[in-house]
């Protein structure tokens, strides 16, 4: 398998991966590509993606009555940081 | 054990249920989160006493959420979170006159199947407490093997529910995707995600099912097809019955006890009259089950917990700008294990790589159901022993190997996941002391010939209600 | 022009439902922050996204107008990113199966009319609010999961005029279907535009900027004409374009960089698990696209053809819909289409914006305006008697009640109006002289004082006819 930046891939996805890690992920990925053979010993021309277990389309749609919403407190109650009634972040951008 | 539980006082049978349950708690290391089950008692005044789980102490996997109630999915990213509403299943309890008495421990996120990586540490199994329980649902599979519980909630998403159920000896039901809403369920990949349950007995887990299916308009893959009552309609005479071996897991499997087992099993089926034939699913397919669970399941992983940032709710970590609080909660909150697998699902979901990785799982695994669907026509169910072993010890779990013993033997369950199958595990014996069990897969919708089959196998082996002793 | 401008215009707009695209929770403007969510919105773990009906219909109206291809199997997919707006860390969007594709705007262009062809119209849900200030960022999650369709054109404009006319024909029509409130200033309508020069049509298209968050139409023709002197100004000294994300600057009147566009991000779509495609009924569909509100190139071209207006009226009143229905009613009520327009356009908005009131707030019943243009027409008072009663017609009253209660009526009696011209004659013997030799405006002096003895009363047209006649015979 290509070079592939492991903590880069990681820092995408919003966390790190100390040195360790990134060896054990090599590894893994080692196996992927084993696993990615195996795939490519089958052949899937003309087949289609499954993406759900049973396809049938369903007809349901949610009419557009509103009857769920929380209390503010409710909705922030889980949030580690408050203020004046919205979540608080410290800066969305590095500067 | 439903029945005999219903001849006890219900403050008393709960009571002592949240009791064991807190005794074996240093042995099986179980639970996650204890209930105060003083306000469900008393909620029990609402509910008529007829109600089919009226009084009946249950415990939920702790990716079920409870409001007010935290709900960790055994991940430190979620250690403090308190759940702001209830899962549909949750309310169908309540509404059945159950009582929560706790949370079960889990393979974080659902993410294992050992129980190994949960938050809380590995999960014992009551037979031999120095073997795992399995997993994801560990927790909930060993407070039913315990006797603390009759029924327990848990969900499977490669085999996380049947796995544990044959390790400790219990039935595990997976039933058809969209059979149980998913609504308010953490989930590990939406598409093969099930919410199932243990018992320790056919009937119970007949009468659970009533319960928990339906329609839930909240869940748009939640199905519309009717629910019976399974308990009543159960009839373990199966004269007739078409169940078709499943070769390939027989050959995968090296211990020819747990063979043994299952071929005399197959015979005691014959004689109640089944026509018992042996089919097999091509190879290649057959080796493919856990590369396409793999790419699958970590693709819709990442994405689905991409929620887990630190933001709205959860552990957050300290940071001077929102990448940082998202990149140290992220790591921080998630095990190593976790995160390794998120940046699998995150690279097999690149465009360039799509094609070739995820899209090509989605396409093989279109061929697996095609080819699972050919070799059950004229079947009523396909049959295998659930697991190549016992539950191991807990050094002899290993996670991901190639031989065929791993991919097809320990894997084959997922079969029931990647075509939204109902698929059940019942125990069918013990080698030395250790629970051993077989599997099921019906057709869609079709729980009644798993719980007809599974009730004729139970007569036969007389494991019924059969728990572990557990020295507290 | 050196160059040609090449523009493609992305909108969002926030549909007119009840509630959220997948969650059952209030859509609200206004309120108190995060207090109209639920898990749903606010991405907690364990929800379930489910499909809001209205939102759908309200897509196909709008794609039906834009003469789209419905998609009657209804798809979604997940857009992956990290942003602390977007709760869940991706946002369900319709990556793959647009519900509309192919469609078209007509605009009105200098060189006559022009249609602008729609790449296609999508679903998806908004983002929550942002504010930030010295401490940090403040999120209120109340808009998170407002549905919102997205509107992508193809890059046909060619001006900034091009792109104005074309803003501001989809925000009319999105307006007329109910489909959105448009507000661009309160962004329930943003506006990205991409432009890209090159020398001649025939060349191929050039490195493209986008101008993300235009706030105003006339915004869309400003940013994109500096942008246009941006980009041509380095592309004659040599330089070449970086494709970037630019904003425009009111207050430097024009576009800043805000940043690198790297590659295209990569934001790893793939089909929505949780929503098993939805099978639209097709009867369902029609009775939308059926009962379809009359759009409002549809409405000028009724005006034109029908009513016979001026180009320039027409526009003027499809352009302010409240109004133009308010002429509409009053259509029902009498045929005189262009005084009334004329009066519709002048008096009543005049009116309203002295008493500084909304169309909403609006007294005037437009029968009673239909009313009084047919007494004006039938001469029965003067345009000047008209303006008076138009004060109180403006307030509700019915201007027949007015006129008599001000004693208005105008006097077109034959016999009495000769017995007033012989009194006026009789008493000004000067005037019959000077009209004898010649001077008419002695007429006009005579009308005058008929009109005057008749309190204002006397029609004028008939008046001067018959002073006219009776100064011949003397």
């Amino acid at each position: 398998m290509e070079h592939i930046d492991f903590k880069k891939l990681a820092n995408q996805i919003m966390f790190d991966l100390d040195a360790q890690e990134q060896a054990e992920l090599k590894e893994e990925f080692d196996i992927l590509q084993e696993q990615i053979e195996l795939l490519d010993e089958i052949d899937t021309s003309d087949v289609e993606e499954m993406v759900y277990p049973f396809e049938q389309a369903m007809a349901y749609l949610r009419e557009d009555e509103a009857h769920h919403v929380l209390s503010q407190k409710e909705a922030l109650g889980n949030a580690a940081a408050v203020k004046m009634g919205h979540v608080h972040v410290p800066k969305v951008v590095k500067s | 054990m439903i029945e005999s539980l219903k001849k006890q006082d219900v403050r008393k049978r709960c009571e002592e249920a949240l009791q064991k349950a807190k005794e074996y708690q240093h042995v099986l290391n179980a639970v996650v989160t204890f209930y105060d089950i003083e306000e469900q008692l008393e909620g029990l005044n609402a509910i008529r006493e007829d109600a089919p789980l009226y009084g009946i102490p249950v415990v939920l996997k702790d990716n079920i959420n409870t409001k007010g109630v935290r709900t960790t999915a055994s991940s430190r990213i979620l250690d403090n979170y308190i759940p702001v509403y209830d899962a549909h299943i949750v309310e169908k309890l309540k509404a059945a006159g159950a009582v929560i008495i706790a949370k079960s421990s889990m393979d974080e996120l659902g993410m294992g199947g050992t129980n190994r990586n949960a938050y809380t540490g590995k999960v014992n199994n009551p037979w031999d407490v120095t073997r795992i329980s399995g997993g994801s649902s560990g927790g909930s599979a060993v407070l039913v093997a315990s006797g603390a519980v009759p029924i327990a909630i848990g969900t499977d998403t490669g085999d996380s529910i049947r796995k544990p159920a044959a390790y400790n000896g219990i039935i595990g039901l997976k039933p058809t995707y969209g059979r149980i809403s998913r609504y308010g369920v953490i989930p590990y990949a939406s598409s093969l995600d099930h919410v199932g349950l243990f018992a320790a007995a056919v009937h119970d887990a007949a009468k659970a099912l009533t319960v928990l299916a339906g329609r839930d308009d909240r869940d748009m893959t939640s199905s519309y097809e009717a629910v019976a009552d399974y308990e009543k309609a159960i009839n373990s005479d199966i004269g007739g019955k078409r169940i078709a071996v499943f070769d390939n897991v027989l050959e995968a499997i090296e211990d020819s006890r747990i063979l043994d087992n299952f071929k005399q099993l197959c015979e005691t089926l014959k004689k109640r009259g089944a026509i018992v034939e042996h089919v097999r699913l091509d190879d290649s397919l057959m080796n493919a089950l856990v590369p396409v669970y793999f790419i699958i399941s970590n693709a819709e992983a990442t994405a689905n917990h991409s929620n887990l940032d630190g933001i709205r709710f959860g552990m957050r970590e300290d940071g001077d700008t929102m990448e940082e609080i998202m990149i140290h909660t992220r790591t921080k909150g998630f095990s190593s294990y976790v995160r390794k697998r998120f940046v699998i699902g995150s690279y097999s979901l690149f465009e360039e790589n799509q094609e070739k990785i995820f899209r090509k799982a989605q396409k093989v695994r279109r061929k697996i159901v095609e080819e699972l669907a050919r070799v059950m026509n004229g079947y009523d169910v396909l049959l295998a022993p659930a697991a190549s072993t016992v539950a191991p010890h807990d050094e002899d779990a290993c996670e991901e190997k190639l031989s065929k013993t791993y991919l097809v033997a320990e894997n084959h369950m997922v079969l029931g996941n990647f075509s939204g199958y109902p698929s059940m595990s019942v125990p069918t014996g013990f080698l030395e002391h250790m629970p051993i069990g077989i599997n099921m897969t019906a057709h869609p919708f079709d729980e009644q010939s798993l719980f007809d089959i599974g009730a004729a196998i139970e007569e036969e082996t007389g494991l019924k209600d059969k728990i572990a002793e557990v020295k507290a | 022009m050196k160059y040609e401008t090449v523009i493609g215009i992305e909108i969002h707009c926030e549909l007119k439902t009840k509630t959220k695209m997948f969650s059952s929770a209030p859509v609200a403007f206004g309120e108190q922050a995060n207090s109209c969510v639920n898990e749903i919105d606010l991405g907690h773990p364990g929800t379930l996204p489910c499909v809001n009906k209205k939102a759908v219909e309200l897509a196909i109206m709008a794609a039906t107008a834009l003469h789209c291809e419905i998609d009657s199997l209804v798809k979604f997919d997940r857009k992956n990113y990290y942003y602390s707006d977007l709760p869940k860390g991706f946002q369900i969007t319709q990556q793959f199966h647009p519900i509309g594709t192919g469609g078209y705007v007509e605009i009105d262009t200098e060189q006559g009319k022009k249609r602008i062809r729609i790449n296609r119209i999508h679903m998806e849900e908004d983002t929550a609010k942002q504010f930030h200030n010295e401490q940090g960022t403040l999120i209120d999650f109340n808009r998170a999961g407002t549905p919102l369709v997205e509107i992508v054109s193809e890059a046909d404009m060619r001006s900034g005029a091009e792109a104005a006319a074309y803003v501001e024909n989809l925000r009319t029509m999105l307006y007329y279907l109910g489909v959105s409130d448009v507000k661009m200033e309160e962004g329930s309508m943003r506006c990205d535009v991409n432009i890209s020069l090159r020398r001649t049509s025939d060349d191929p298209f050039g490195v493209k900027t986008e101008i993300k968050n235009l706030n105003s139409i006339s915004n869309v023709q400003k940013a994109v004409e500096s942008e246009y002197e941006r980009q041509s100004r380095i592309l004659d000294e040599g330089g070449v374009i970086l494709q970037e994300t630019r904003r425009y600057d009111e207050a430097q009147k024009t576009t800043v960089s805000m940043r690198m566009k790297e590659g295209s991000v990569d934001y790893k779509y793939f089909p929505e698990p949780n929503i098993t495609p939805i099978q639209l009924d097709e009867a369902w569909i029609r009775s939308i696209q059926q009962s379809l509100p009359e759009l409002p190139r549809e409405r000028k071209q009724r005006y034109e053809e029908q009513y016979g207006l001026r180009s320039y009226d027409a526009d003027v009143l499809v352009q302010n819909r409240e109004l133009s229905d308010f002429y509409d009613a009053a259509c029902q009520y009498s045929k005189e289409y262009q005084l009334l327009a004329n009066w519709t356009i002048t008096e009543l908005t005049a009116a309203l914006n002295k008493a500084n009131r909304k169309m909403a707030e609006n007294r005037c019943r437009p029968e009673d305006l239909a009313q009084l243009v047919t007494m004006i027409k039938a001469g029965e008072i003067s345009g000047k008697q008209a303006k008076e009663v138009f004060a109180d017609v403006f307030e509700g009253k019915d201007p027949k009640k007015v006129v008599e209660e001000k004693g208005m009526k105008q006097m077109s009696d034959e016999g009495a109006l000769l017995a007033m011209v012989q009194e006026v004659l009789d008493k000004n013997p000067q005037s019959i002289i000077d009209f004898k030799n010649g001077k008419d405006r002695a007429v006009g002096f005579l009308v005058g004082q008929v009109m005057k003895a008749s309190k204002g009363q006397a029609n004028p047209a008939m008046t001067n006819k018959l002073i006219q006649e009776e100064l011949k015979k003397r």
